[in-house]
């Protein structure tokens, strides 16, 4: 699992790479933490390179989206495979977070 | 003359050598970390003749040096506030070396950091600072401080290097000691939780007259976020929940055991004031508003509530972001049990769920599930996946019992038999008789005697270990 960072204008994004599991999810909440304690209020993560999340992983959007939500900020997923689209579905996931195919597209709607 | 130097220089060594024998003894003597440190200080002094001596230990998350033990009344304040890093003050140096150190003279050495002389009231005159090494890895560093009598030569170099070593090897049998130690407290303890969850789950299966149950759950890692319970809310009705605790481990079974208490307790509570159709809906709503407000780290719960009246021969339930349970009927047709609208509970409160019913047919056939079934790993990663389950159940036994044993068998070839990645928990539920003919309930006392079985311990069939 890797992630990096990178800066579109105000946007944050957020690119994971591999599997999101238990045991490394806890690295990409620390990211996250980090980005909430800044006051990041436009946060893009892309799951384009994602193979797999697990719940850990999903728990970890959700802390992030709660978080933002709690002063104003907006996050939005982009790049979910199929097998990643299923995970959201399957919890119902897919209605909550704002999910876009393709970077641009989720840019211009922040 | 010379032949007297020599014997002399020879006894010397004949000493240093019993010496580093009779310290390897002592210090091979406890596996405690502090008492060997604290020791190795002791030796160091008494062995090297000098004032005083030093212990740092080389922090592996930092890269700093450390002092473990200090010196006099103001040690633990030395040990706060001084922390070398790479390069800094002599022990620094050495350090970063990774090769013995003599200082005859500290104010002639720009190195010498005299920040802990300021602080100790201690004067530091000479210094010989040693590296100590454990499987060829830089573990720390040693100071032997103000030789008492003769200054520091190439023999007491020598000498205190093949000490440090000594120390070394003993400071990291201590620490691996330790580290079993911890190991077997925390597997004590996970052994505890996993008999307080055991004993969460039900241990019985309910007694509804045309109705046969069977259930298993398998832990991942010792403890479990799955859950699952049968209420009794009436002799014709009886609630079922499964549910999956995002997470695994102790958060997530500290999680499961809350959500089972406080859905056993609203379910009840529903089931006296709210009327059905609302009696599922209203209880998974409470729930959802209880677990957002206690919500911490995005921990979240995806569960499903069924109710079967046996009596009017439905099935009710609400689907809260759980993988949909598989109805199967007689004809072999699968159905899922999904709802539109399920968000997972604990993310957002104020969520108004719904609840959706379906007619129950003599001969059907009834699959819970949480997703560490399908997820559950074999051969180069492959999963088991939702299509091989769904063939399972279509070709499956037709009994609860059996199609739930089969299921646990599949899974435990599938994965190779090694244990699961994500908790594992299964509940099957067979219809037989619709509508019967209700005696009056039986009470809690003489019950034993009609249960249909205890719930087998998780699992004859599917022990991984």
């Amino acid at each position: 699992m890797q992630i990096k960072e990178r800066s579109q204008k105000d946007v944050v994004i957020v690119d994971l790479t591999g599997e999101v599991d238990f045991y490394n999810s806890s690295k990409v909440r620390e990211r996250f933490i980090n980005l909430v304690k800044q006051k990041r209020k436009a946060i893009l993560i892309n799951l384009g390179e994602v193979t797999y999340i697990d719940s850990s992983g999903l728990a970890t959007l959700i802390e992030l989206m709660q978080k933002l939500n709690g002063y104003g900020g907006k996050l939005k997923l982009i790049g979910l495979n199929q097998s990643v689209r299923n995970i959201f579905e399957v919890s119902k996931l897919t209605e909550i977070f704002s999910i876009y195919q393709e970077e641009q597209e989720a840019l211009k709607a922040f | 003359m010379k032949e007297k130097r020599e014997l002399k220089s020879l006894k010397k060594r004949l000493d240093n050598l019993s010496s580093i024998i009779k310290v390897n003894e002592i210090i091979n003597s406890t596996l405690n970390l502090k008492e060997l440190l604290a020791t190795i200080m002791e030796i160091s002094q008494e062995v090297m003749g000098v004032e005083a001596a030093s212990l740092m230990l080389k922090d592996e998350k930092t890269k700093e040096l450390v002092y473990e033990v200090a010196l006099g009344e103001k040690g633990e304040a030395i040990k706060e506030r001084f922390k070398l890093k790479k390069g800094q003050g002599i022990a620094g140096w050495v350090a970063e070396k990774e090769s013995p150190l003599l200082v005859p003279d500290v104010r002639e050495d720009p190195r010498f950091d005299n920040r802990i002389d300021q602080a100790t009231g201690f004067k530091t005159k000479s210094i010989l600072a040693v590296p100590m090494k454990a499987k060829g890895k830089l573990i720390g560093v040693l100071e032997a401080i103000n030789p008492l009598k003769e200054p520091f030569g190439a023999e007491e170099i020598e000498l205190f290097t093949t000490f440090a070593n000594q120390a070394g090897i003993a400071i990291e049998n201590a620490r691996l000691h330790q580290f079993l130690l911890d190991k077997q407290r925390v597997e004590e303890e996970l052994r505890i939780a996993r008999l307080i969850q055991k004993n969460i789950l039900p241990k019985k299966y309910p007694i509804v007259e045309g109705a046969e149950f069977w259930a298993r759950n398998i832990p991942a890692e010792g403890i479990s976020g799955d859950f699952y319970d049968f209420i009794e809310l009436s002799p014709e009705q009886i609630g079922i929940v499964i549910g999956d605790i995002c997470g695994k481990g102790i958060p997530a079974a500290l999680s499961m055991a809350k959500t089972i208490s406080d859905f056993r307790l609203v379910a009840f509570l529903h089931n006296r004031v709210a009327p059905l159709p609302k009696k599922l809906s209203r209880t998974v709503t409470a729930m959802n508003n209880i677990l957002t407000e206690g919500s911490t780290l995005g921990l979240f719960v995806t569960l499903v509530y069924l109710l079967l009246d046996i009596k009017k021969g439905t099935l009710t339930y609400v689907n809260a972001g759980h993988p949909a349970p598989l109805l199967r009927r007689r004809s072999g047709k699968i159905e899922l049990l999904e709802s539109k609208k399920g968000l997972p509970l604990g993310i957002f409160s104020g969520f108004s769920f719904e609840e959706e019913e379906i007619k129950l047919k003599e001969g059907d056939l009834l699959l819970l599930y949480t997703d560490g079934l399908v997820e559950a790993k074999g051969k180069e990663g492959r999963r088991f996946s939702t299509e091989r389950l769904y063939k399972l159940v279509k070709e499956g036994p037709e009994d609860a019992a059996g199609l739930g044993k089969r299921i646990a068998q599949k899974i435990k070839l599938f994965s190779l038999g090694k244990p699961p990645s994500d908790d594992l928990t299964v509940v099957t539920i067979k219809i037989d008789k619709l509508h019967p003919h209700l005696s009056p309930p039986p009470s809690r006392q003489d019950s034993g005697g009609q249960v249909r079985g205890r719930i087998e311990e998780g699992g004859n069939l599917l022990k991984f270990q």
